[in-house]
């Protein structure tokens, strides 16, 4: 038999139901669950060789690899949650064996079970906050004085002055563009924060390696209308600039679970 | 062909599933003290996310 590992989806409480007779992320139907002092972690043993860092980093490039596993984990993910409230984990969250895997229940329970507190009767929401390239730098021209000066001074110009300024404008704008960027996400996050007082994560671009910033909102069920009008407001206070939300969800909470996604 | 909405709701799962929790650019996290934690960064390229999904809505 090949080594295996623990590919670990989610904690949930003592006596949730293990999902039966679905794909999951191996494209087996295999999943067990692990209980321990209250609390259970479901999963499904793996090829410890597939599931290997080089394998996955030589697949990792792979879309339909990497959709079936996003797929079928989410499946699973959508599954428990049908069951009651469970702290979800990222993709390839993966244990060297069963007893590891008890052992850190064990460590963790505490905070697991006040993790699973906090979630209980809550979504998570993402807002993305998406800049349209052209409209967005046109609008940095208007929001900075400096950026609105150097326009000025290159209509002025004679052509070899005018090109040098357009760059040092460029230059300029990029510098700007990231402050700006910040601001209309801490705005954004704060009017989040005040209109329904609730746990917020926001991504800069930075975290985000370059994709838009977002702010991940855990909210009650019955709060997504107010948060769909929010959205609308928001979007409307930032149309001129080219700034738009998209609002997605309800996701499994990833961005609330606590130690193991390292961001709660 | 796949239908667009179902590309767009893939690239949003799989940026949710493996967000900055799991893209550690490559590092892989063996062991953390004496918790025999795999938990495996991908090198993936999932900087672009929202231009792989502007892509997709512009096809």
């Amino acid at each position: 038999m090949t080594p295996q590992v623990l590919y670990v989806y989610a904690i949930g409480r003592s006596g949730h139901a293990v999902p039966e007779r679905m794909e999951v992320v191996d494209g087996s139907n295999h999943i067990a669950a692990v209980d321990v002092d209250g609390l259970t972690a479901f999963y499904t043993a793996v090829d410890a060789v597939e599931f290997s860092q080089p394998v996955i980093d030589s697949r990792s490039k792979d879309v339909e690899w990497l959709g079936a596993i996003g797929y079928r984990h989410q499946s699973v993910m959508a599954a428990l949650m049908q069951g009651g409230t469970v702290i979800p984990l990222r993709a390839f969250t993966l244990f060297a064996s069963e007893t590891t895997l008890r052992n850190h229940l064990h460590s963790e329970r505490q905070l697991f079970k006040k993790i699973l507190e906090r979630l209980d009767g809550k979504q998570e929401w993402t807002l993305r906050i998406e800049f349209d390239p052209s409209r967005w730098s046109e609008a940095l021209v208007r929001r900075v004085d400096e950026l609105r000066r150097l326009a000025g001074e290159i209509d002025r110009a004679a052509a070899g002055k005018a090109f040098l300024l357009r760059k040092k404008l460029d230059e300029e704008k990029k510098r700007a563009s990231r402050e700006a960027e910040q601001k209309v996400v801490a705005e954004v996050e704060e009017a989040v924060a005040r209109r329904l007082a609730c746990d917020a994560v926001a991504e800069s671009r930075q975290q985000r390696s370059g994709a838009f910033p977002q702010i991940n909102v855990l909210i009650n069920r019955d709060e997504e209308a107010r948060l769909q009008e929010l959205r609308n407001e928001l979007e409307r206070r930032y149309d001129a600039d080219g700034v738009t939300l998209a609002l997605t969800g309800p996701w499994p909470p990833y961005s609330f679970a606590g130690t193991m996604n390292d961001n709660a | 062909m796949p239908d667009q909405s179902q590309d767009l709701s893939l690239l949003e799962t799989l940026d949710h599933l493996l967000d900055r929790g799991v893209v550690i650019a490559g590092e892989a996290v063996i062991s953390i003290g004496d918790v025999d934690l795999l938990y495996l960064g991908l090198n993936i390229v999932l900087a672009n996310v929202d231009a792989l999904i502007r892509t997709t809505e512009r096809r």
